[in-house]
Order: structure tokens, then sequence, then C-alpha cells
């Protein structure tokens, strides 16, 4: 027992961690339990259900559980059994199929307790809602009461097919709300024997292909009109906020958003003058890099860059818009205030 | 974006309010009076007390500038210029980098070519991958200073240099596609840099990187004036300008580009070589000898007869020879390197056709600003980056270009 | 961001810093004006204060070596004698009672104007092209909005403004071959660099009407060629455009003419030259480029030119209010028209309607004006700022004490420090050894 008490001792806190984020504190009745496991530290849990063989003789020797079953059998057992692919638990009576990779040590010196916690991570991992998700506190409250309720189903085995129906179909709904474009495989309604016949079935990852069979295209699981339309998503909550989906990103934009294009004038190819003809057919420039087509484009933007700039209105603007009070009027006032002269060639045309 | 309205030159000029039946003399008066009051009253009473510390309106203006600007540690001491971290008076946050041009023992004639270029360039360029200006004021002792964005995290051939740094191709398309911008800007405006290289590319704090070093620019040229050939630090110079062109156009700055470019991708120097005349060598192994069927009339250039009339001609590097040399660009990418280093400069890609190359919108996309790695040389490196005059790399060599520039005659 | 043309050309320091409405220029002038005035009065009347001083001490030199080592008596020109009365003192009126007559605004603007036509010569003179030029010229204007020519001498500013210019206008010229040239010293021209990119405000991009012209041109002659492509709001084909063209009247109001190919285009010949003459010396003369945008001032000159084929010309450019109500080409035709009239109004404008005796006897009348004017300027100018040279050597001088003094006190502060330092160690013990 010297590896597990110090584990054991530990358990409310690493409990806690292990959560995974889970707000549900195992209720006080269960820790006592766990603590009471610990305190009844005793030798049936030092033999290997399986081969018998003790720790007393191989101080080395690890226990591990499949959360299929939780039977209990210690690491050599495992790596017999289960090497050649899946197998069914060695235990008498249990037949489930069990995988290697499945096999953890485990973390709980109490299996209820250890299966509770993994039934809890499960569902805290679907129902993974915030308060901030929902328009108030009343329906946040009444989400976890659901929840928990829930958990208690799936602990307590009660309503099991049920409740794993609902769970997976609110999973899917809410991925494809997160990702709307992937494309999903409608899901099998006929519950599968092998994941969703037995009572204690517990599901911590599923695998790739499962995970397909599972998924499901159904749509916005919060609407009020989706049980109308016939579509099941496990659940539907009131108050719950619709996701805002993350903007798809924009194609890169090598010019970052800048750009320059001519408003006032329309660049020809060729221009054709006298003057200009002698350093086209000059190597010296033609071979040098001089590019005729920048000149004219210099020469039209030059010639039309700022005709519609309107200097004084623009000052004007821009000193109201420092000041945020002198009107429009002042500074004509004030240029007629000098001489006037401005003002009259306005007037003249 | 550009100075900061503070900064300013124009004094205040506050519209002014006259009273709307005085007399034309009573309004001009009272808008004298608005302006005294509100304007730059400080210069003006200083002005009326006799034997006071009179100034001229420009020299307020300075001074009002300089005291905008707190000068701290020196980052960096060179021959031309010298180089303080500072930062604005009303907000020590923000900081800034503060040029002080020395006077320059070789150049006799006032105030050199680079700092009126640099000051005249920076000015009217505003532009994200641009190094900003933010002011320039002259110190008691008459030096000019330069107050220059802040750009502590070193330069692009810092980053390449330093092993410790590892980038993806995804990295040095982003980086790419900044130079691209800045170079396209200044393009757009008709200014050349003719000075792009590894270290006047700075990087700023959010990893965008700035465009520096104006001290070589200047306008495209007008047709029948001549340019001078002998710009840009050697290993990042076109052909044309190696075969003396004085009438040339963005072209060269797209080659430089191209150089910078391949040197993030092999982390080496591109086109390395020890003298001018090896370096168009270094360039004809690579991209063979010029003929006059793929560049017509290269052989009117002033320098063609003495580099290639008796040379054996060269065959050009396969294609396999680039991508074996530059496996992070990929295939699209080599393909915009080589079309912005086009022997002939009029088929090269000019800086907006490198923009709309596919390169930057295939996949992968390019790193976001935030994710990109950095801290190439950091400030000090800023510090050095600046000082240094152009047409120089600080690899030790006597590798620079001539600062007394020779316009190409006239 | 997207930019066009317009945009460009907003980005320029011309347009943020260098562009004014009419109002923000007289009150600029006025300014200067008052201030320059203001200086003096206070060191003519400080200078004529030590005079008498002096008269009634009799000059011995105590008073003189006392003199030239009174801090702070006249700012930044302290310390140089020769400055303060030796050598000028007789341009100043003797009589103490008898306050300073100052230049007006105008008077000084007019005074401007003068010393702008000495640039224009200058800049002939050393054969620089005419965008170098007009660079000068326009940092010479931009030079007197912030200084008067009381305070500092158009002459001496015109000749370093103009190597000033060489060198931002990559016009090739070393001091040595310039100075050869002007015939004065190197100190000559370099004294006043300082102040003169001080004043600038370190902005040495001006932009220039020249190449734009040129582009118009160039379009012109495509028109006439039948070969220009349009606008897309422009219907016309193009043969349509160029009979149109054919058919424009000589002057505006004329009636309708039919001119061949060959002569459409001598005349679009003498256009260009006519318009690029007026921006070459005419707009460079007025505040053209303080009032309105290189575009607006060469499509002003072309106005004057020849104004059915300027005026046909912005029609393909602009789209009229008839087709886009929004069209701003009401306001864009205005602005042209107000900008020609500023042009036309200046006195070198000569219309064609003015008589060779006429315009005579106009210079003849502007140049005794401005001999008046420069004879008024005499009496009133700043006795601190005549000689630059010496005044910038004082200044280098200064620079160098001051900076000396500041270095002898961050020593002292240094050393101050330490000193704090170690005793703080004294006080808590010497530094415990690492290991």
């Amino acid at each position: 027992m010297s590896k597990a008490t110090p584990r054991a001792s530990n358990a409310p806190k690493q409990r806690l961690a292990e959560d995974g984020g889970a707000s549900f504190p195992l209720s006080s009745s269960l820790r006592k339990l766990s603590l009471q496991q610990q305190q009844s530290a005793d030798s049936p849990s030092d033999i290997c259900n399986v081969c018998k063989s003790s720790r007393y003789l191989n101080p080395n020797m690890r226990f591990l559980v499949n959360p299929e079953c939780y039977h209990k059998m210690c690491e050599s057992c495992v790596d017999r059994i289960f090497s050649h692919g899946p197998a069914p638990c060695p235990i008498a009576g249990c037949k489930r199929t069990l995988r290697k990779v499945k096999f953890r040590s485990q973390t709980f010196e109490d299996l209820k307790v250890e299966r509770e916690v993994d039934i809890r991570r499960r569902v805290a991992k679907v129902m993974n809602k915030q308060e901030s998700d929902f328009e108030n506190l009343l329906d946040y409250n009444n989400y976890l009461e659901t929840v928990e309720e829930m958990t208690w189903n799936l602990i307590l085995e009660i309503d099991v097919p049920e409740t794993n129906r609902k769970l997976k179909l609110f999973e899917a709904a809410q991925k494809a709300e997160l990702n709307p474009n992937a494309t999903f495989r409608p899901i099998d309604d006929q519950p599968n024997t092998s994941t969703l016949s037995d009572t204690s079935h517990v599901v911590l990852k599923k695998g790739g292909t499962q995970r397909k069979a599972l998924a499901t295209s159904f749509g916005d699981p919060f609407g009020g009109d989706d049980m109308a339309g016939g579509k099941d998503t496990g659940f539907v909550f009131k108050g719950l906020k619709k996701r805002e989906a993350p903007k798809p990103e924009s194609p890169f934009d090598p010019f970052d958003g800048w750009s320059v294009d001519a408003e006032h004038y329309n660049l020809q190819d060729n221009y054709d003058h006298q003057w200009i003809q002698n350093f086209k057919t000059d190597p010296e420039y033609y071979a040098g890099g001089w590019i005729q087509k920048d000149y004219w484009n210099r020469m039209m933007m030059e010639a039309l860059g700022g005709m519609a700039i309107f200097i004084e209105d623009e000052i004007v603007a821009r000193e109201n818009a420092a000041s945020g009070d002198a009107g429009v009027g002042t500074e004509n006032a004030a240029g007629a205030a000098l001489g006037g002269k401005d003002v009259d060639m306005m007037d003249v045309f | 974006m550009g100075a900061s309205p503070a900064v300013s030159p124009r004094p205040g000029l506050p519209p002014a309010k006259p009273s709307a039946n005085a007399s034309i003399k009573a309004k001009t008066l009272a808008i004298l009076n608005n302006s005294r009051a509100i304007g730059a009253p400080d210069g003006l009473s200083r002005a009326t007390s006799p034997g006071g510390d009179a100034q001229d309106l420009a020299e307020q203006m300075n001074d009002d500038v300089r005291n905008q600007f707190v000068a701290g540690t020196k980052l960096g001491e060179g021959t031309y210029a010298v180089v303080y971290r500072g930062h604005f008076r009303e907000d020590p946050t923000k900081l800034v980098a503060i040029k002080k041009m020395k006077l320059n023992v070789e150049y006799r004639d006032g105030i050199t070519m680079d700092s009126y270029r640099e000051m005249k360039y920076l000015q009217e360029l505003s532009h994200p991958n641009i190094i900003s200006l933010f002011a320039v004021f002259t110190s008691k002792d008459q030096n000019i200073s330069l107050v220059l964005e802040h750009l502590p995290k070193g330069d692009l051939e810092g980053l390449w240099k330093d092993s410790k740094i590892s980038y993806t191709r995804e990295d040095i398309k982003a980086w790419s596609a900044m130079l691209c911008q800045a170079v396209w800007f200044c393009h757009e405006n008709y200014i050349l840099h003719r000075d792009i290289k590894g270290n006047n590319v700075l990087i700023a704090a959010d990893n965008t990187l700035k465009l520096a070093d104006f001290g070589l620019a200047r306008s495209f040229s007008e047709p029948g004036r001549n340019m001078t050939c002998n710009v840009i630090t050697r290993f990042y110079r076109p052909p044309e300008l190696l075969l003396g062109a004085m009438h040339y156009g963005g072209c060269v700055d797209v080659w430089s580009t191209a150089c910078v470019i391949a040197e993030l991708a092999t982390r080496n120097f591109f086109l390395p070589s020890e003298t001018d005349l090896q370096q168009l060598t270094v360039i004809t192994d690579l991209f063979g000898s010029p003929t006059e069927a793929d560049w017509p009339g290269v052989s009117s250039l002033r320098h063609w007869e003495v580099n290639f009339k008796s040379a054996p001609p060269k065959r050009p590097q396969p294609l396999s020879h680039w991508k074996q040399r530059l496996p992070l660009m990929g295939e699209d990418g080599i393909d915009l390197l080589r079309a912005m280093m086009a022997m002939d400069p009029s088929k090269r890609l000019s800086a907006r056709e490198t923009l709309k190359h596919p390169y930057w919108t295939n996949m992968p996309r390019p790193t976001k600003k935030e994710n990109l790695p950095g801290m190439g040389g950091g400030e000090q490196k800023m510090g050095e980056d600046l000082k240094r005059p152009g047409g120089q790399i600080d690899s030790g060599r006597t590798d620079k270009v001539a600062r007394k520039l020779d316009f190409g005659g006239k | 961001m997207k930019l066009t043309e317009d945009d460009i050309y907003r980005k320029s320091s011309q347009y943020k810093h260098w562009s004014f409405t009419p109002t923000q220029l007289a009150l600029l002038r006025q300014k200067t004006n008052v201030q320059a005035c203001e200086r003096v009065k206070a060191n003519v009347a400080r200078q004529r204060a030590q005079r008498a001083a002096n008269a009634l001490e009799g000059f011995n030199s105590a008073s003189d070596s006392e003199r030239a080592n009174t801090p702070g008596e006249n700012g930044s020109g302290n310390g140089t004698p020769s400055a303060n009365g030796n050598g000028n003192g007789g341009d100043t009126p003797l009589r103490p009672d008898k306050e300073v007559d100052c230049l007006t605004v105008a008077e000084e603007m007019r005074l401007v104007d003068k010393f702008c036509e000495t640039v224009l010569a200058l800049a002939a003179f050393i054969g620089a092209p005419a965008d170098v030029t007009a660079t000068a010229i326009q940092f010479f204007r931009r030079f007197y909005l912030y200084n008067s020519p009381m305070t500092y001498d158009g002459q001496v500013v015109a000749r370093t403004i103009m190597f000033v210019a060489c060198k931002t206008d990559n016009f090739s010229i070393t001091l040595d071959e310039y100075i050869a040239k002007v015939g004065v010293t190197r100190d000559q021209i370099l004294a006043p660099e300082y102040l003169i990119v001080q004043a600038l405000r370190f902005n040495f991009e001006v932009k220039h009407p020249f190449r734009g012209l040129r582009g118009v041109h160039l379009e012109l002659g495509e028109m006439l060629s039948g070969s220009w492509m349009g606008m897309p709001f422009d219907e016309r084909s193009k043969e349509q455009r160029k009979q149109q063209l054919l058919r424009l009247p000589k002057r505006a109001g004329g009636k309708e003419d039919n001119m061949t190919e060959r002569d459409f285009g001598k005349r679009l010949e003498y256009v260009y030259g006519l318009a690029s003459k007026i921006l070459k010396e005419t707009a460079q003369l007025t505040d053209a480029y303080f009032l309105y945008t290189p575009s607006q001032i060469m499509f002003a000159a072309q106005l004057l030119a020849d104004e059915p084929v300027t005026m046909f010309y912005l029609n393909t450019h602009i789209p009229s209010p008839a087709i886009y109500p929004s069209s701003p080409y009401n306001k864009i035709i205005d602005t042209i028209r107000a900008c020609a009239l500023l042009l036309s109004s200046h006195h070198s404008y000569t219309a064609s309607s003015v008589t060779p005796e006429e315009k005579a006897a106009k210079d003849k009348q502007a140049n005794q004006e401005i001999k008046a004017l420069l004879k008024k300027l005499k009496q009133c100018r700043d006795p601190d700022k005549i000689d630059l040279v010496k005044l910038n050597q004082a200044h280098k001088r200064d620079a160098v004490h001051a900076g000396e003094l500041e270095e002898s006190k961050a020593k002292r502060r240094k050393i101050a420090r330490e000193d704090a330092e170690k005793q703080a160690d004294d006080f808590w013990g010497a530094e415990l050894h690492k290991k």
C-alpha cells in the first residue's frame, strides 16, 4: 500500500484537477467514501484478480483498470491477455471486450469514485456551457441542474441509453455549430450494441471512426423550431445564446489593403511625341531599365493629382475638426477682412 | 502614421473670429491679436522684451519640436551619426530613436547629401512598412537630429545570421511581403531607395518590417538627366548598374529586394563577391552571360565591352540548381525570385507586379505578424544600422559604394 | 488604404505643411512682420543706448572689453563687437528720438518678389534647370514666411538657398564650383545653411507643375492624332474628339474654327511653350504654390495660354455635373480660374493686349518702387543679423561652450553619485565577496 497511500491522501485535490474543468465538485458523501476506502487498505486490493499474484511478492506490481468494466488486474496480465488485440474481460461473469490501450492505472482507491469521475469528466466535456453563454442566471442554473440530473442518471444507471443518445446528439450539434463548413455523416440512429447496449458503458475517448459515425449534420440545437422540424439535438436549453461563428479568414492580401489607383486619368500604353521618341529608341534607356510606362504614369499623376483638392476647404475642415467649434464661415469672413481680394476672385466667375 | 499632429511644424494659426460689425481695419487687428494670443504668445512676448533671448519664429518652432523629445542612452555611434534612444516628453512609454547626424569631415560642402535625402524622402513617405520620421530638429551645436521610429528588434540580416532563431517558409513569405510592400510604396511615389539590403530592413516591436536608411534615395530621373550607377551595396547591385547604366528605374530596387529574400531563404549572402568586377562574374555564373537576344541593347551599356567582349559566354544555371539552393521558397517562390532577378531590367517585375505574383496567395499562407519569430540583434543593432552610412555592410570589408555621389556627370 | 492621385498629393509635405488659406498666409506674414519689427526696434534702441553710453564714457578700452564680455546682452550675437556697432553702426540713424521706420507686410512681399527674381537670375547664371530653379524659389518664399527681409538679407539667403536646392534636387555642382561662379567665400554660403533648413522645417520636396504640363501636352497630342482612348464616362469616339478639337475657337468666346492637324499641332506646341514660361516665371513669383496644388497651377497657366484647348482637355477628364451630379467639375474650374487670376495679376505676367510701351512704363515704375523699398530696408535692417558668417561662428562657439558646460556638469554629477555610493558602501560595510 506504500504506493497507494500518498496518492489517496491527495485524492480530493487531484480529483478537482482531474475534473478537467468540470464545475461539479463531488458530493461530500462520495468524498467520505473515498476516504473510508483509504482507511481500510487491505490485502484484497493487493492481489491480482486474474493471476492471483500478490504485491507482497512483487513490490513493483501495478494494477490497471479498463473503464469498460472497471475490473482490476495487474500489468503483466494486461500485457499477456490483450497484447494481441481486443479480448474479453477475464473476470468471471464479465464478457466485455477490452482493448489494451484503454487500460490505465486507477486514480482513486475506490473504483466507484473512479467511475463517477470518469462519467463527470465525459459529461463536462460535452456540457461545457458557461454562465456567459446564457441570457440570465436562472437559465444557467436550470442548465446546471439538467446537467447534474443527467450525470446522476449515468452514475446510478437510470435511463442510460436515452441519456447517452442525447449527449451524443448534443455534442454533434455543438460541433456542427463550431465548424459549419465541415461535412458530417448523418448519425446512425440505431444504437450500436457494442457501445450503447451496456448500462455501465463509458467512453472516454472516441476513436476516429467512431466519432465520425456519431457526428451529425444536425443544425442549430437552440432555435425554437428545431423540435418542430423533427431534428433532435439531445437537449434544448432555454436562454442559451447563439454562438457567433468565427469569421472565415479572408485570403491573404499581399498589398495589405493598400492601393494606388488613378481616378482622373486612364493611362495609355504608349504616348507618341517627338520629344519622347529619342528616349524610346536609345539603348542607354531601354537597356538600362528606364521604364517608359513609369514615366507616363508619373506625368499623368502629377498632371491630375491634386486637381480636385480644394486647399482652403480642406484646411478649414481640418481646423474645424481640430478645434471642434469654429464655423466654416469664419475663414471666409476673415478673408474678407484682409482686403477681400480672394473672395472677389471667387465672385468674378 | 506619419508625423503626429503635435509635431506639425506649422505654428498654430487659429481660425480667427472677427466681430461682424467692425471695420475692416479693426477686423485685421482683431485677427492679429487673436493669433498673438493663441498662436505663439511665448515667442512674441520674448521678442518684445529688449535684450531678451530674441528668437526667430523658425527657431521657436525648432525648440518646440526639440522639447517634445527626451534623449536617453546612446545606442550606437559611427562616423556619420550617433543614435540615442529617446521618448516623447509627454509620454515616456512612446519610444523613439534619435539619430543625430554628425558633421562629415570628408564632405566640406555643408550638410551632407545623405542627410538631405533622408529628410526629404522620409518626410514624404508614410506607410506601415517604411520607418516613420516623427520630427527633425537642430541642436545648439548645429547638428541635425532625426526623430525616428524606435525599432527594437534588430534587422533582417541579424535575423538570418542568428542561428538561435529558426524560421519557416511561412515566415519568409510574411517578411518578404512586407518588404515588397515597402518597395512598392516607394516606387508608387517615384522614389528609388537604392540601398535595399538586409540591415536596412529593421523590425519593429510588433514584428512589422520597416525599410530604413534613405541616404541614397532619389526621385525617378527625368529622361535626359543622368543618375549615378555607383549606388546600392555591391551584393545587392543589379547587373545594369554594374554595366554602367545611367538611366534606370525601379527595377534596381526589385533586384536588391530579391537578393534580400533569397538571403532569408538560404541564411547566407546570396551573391557575395569581393570586387565590383567579381560581382558581375558571380551574377553571370548564376544567370549566364547577357546577350543582345535576351537583353536587347545590353551591348550599348558603358561597361559591356570590358566585361563581355572577349569573355567566353556562360550558360545559366538550370532550375534544379535553384530548387536545390532555395528549398524554402517552393516552386512559386523560386519563380517569383527569378522574375525579380531577370537580367534585362525591362523584363524584370516591377514592384507592383511582384505583389501580384501568385506566390503570396498560394499555400502556405504567410505567418501572422504576431507569430513571427524575432529578436535579431535587438536595440543595439538598430543603433548600428541607423548610424551606418549607405552602401556598406558591417562585415568589416571595405566594400562600400562611393559616398561622394557623382550624379553620373551632367 | 485606397489612394488616388489626389491622396498621394495629400501625403506630401507640400500639402501638409506648406499649403495655406489666404487668411492663414496673411496672418503668418503679419506675425513674422510684427515680430521682426519689434526686434529691429529693440536692437536698434539698444545699440543707440550703447553708443550713447560709449560717447559719455569716452572710448576707453575697459568699457570695450566689458561690453564684449557681458553675457546675455543680445541673445545669439553677443561677443562679436563688429556685428554690434563698429561695422554697421553707420547705417542706423543717429537721432535717438526717431522711431525706426519698419517695412510693412506688403513692402516685405514686394521685396521678396524682387529677390525671387535675383534667384532666377542666379539660377540662369549657374545653368540650373527649371525644376531646380523653381525649387530654390519656393524654398526662398517658404523661408520668408517665417523670416523677414529686415532680419535676413535676401541676397545672402538667396545664394545659399540656391546651393541647398542644387543639393536636394540632384543638380551636380560642388561648393567650390559654385562659389567660383557666384563670387563669394565658402563661409558666406555655408553660414546660413542651418538657419535655412530650420526655417524650411526640413521639408525639401517641392512638387512642381512642369512634369504634369508635359503630360497634358502629350495627351493633347494623342487626342489630336486620334489615338487617345478617353475616360470611361466619355462616349465620343476618338475621331469625334479629334474633329471637335480641330474646330475649337482660337480664343474663348470666339467663333468656331477649322484647323488642319498640322496647324493645330503647332498651336499645341505654342500653348505648351507659353504655359511653361508662365509656370517657370510668373507662377514662381506669386503665392500660387501656397494656395493651390501643382495640378491647379498647371491648368491655370494652360488656361492663360489657351482657354479653349484647356477647357476641352478638362472636359475630357472631369465628367460634367450633367452626367454625374456629384462631379466637382464647377468647383475645379472655379479654382483653376481663381488661380489663373492670381497669376495674371502679377506684374511679370504680360497679357497679349499690353503694348511694349505700356510694359516698359510699368516696369520702370516698378523698378523705382523697388529702389525706394531697398533704401527703406537699409534703414531698418536688424543690426544683429547682418554678418551671418560671424553670427554662425559665434553660434558654434556658444554651442561648444555650452557643450563643455554640460560635460563638466555631467562629470560633476557622476563624481557626486560615486561619492554617495561609496559612502553608502562604507555605511553598510564593504561588499561581501562572492564564493
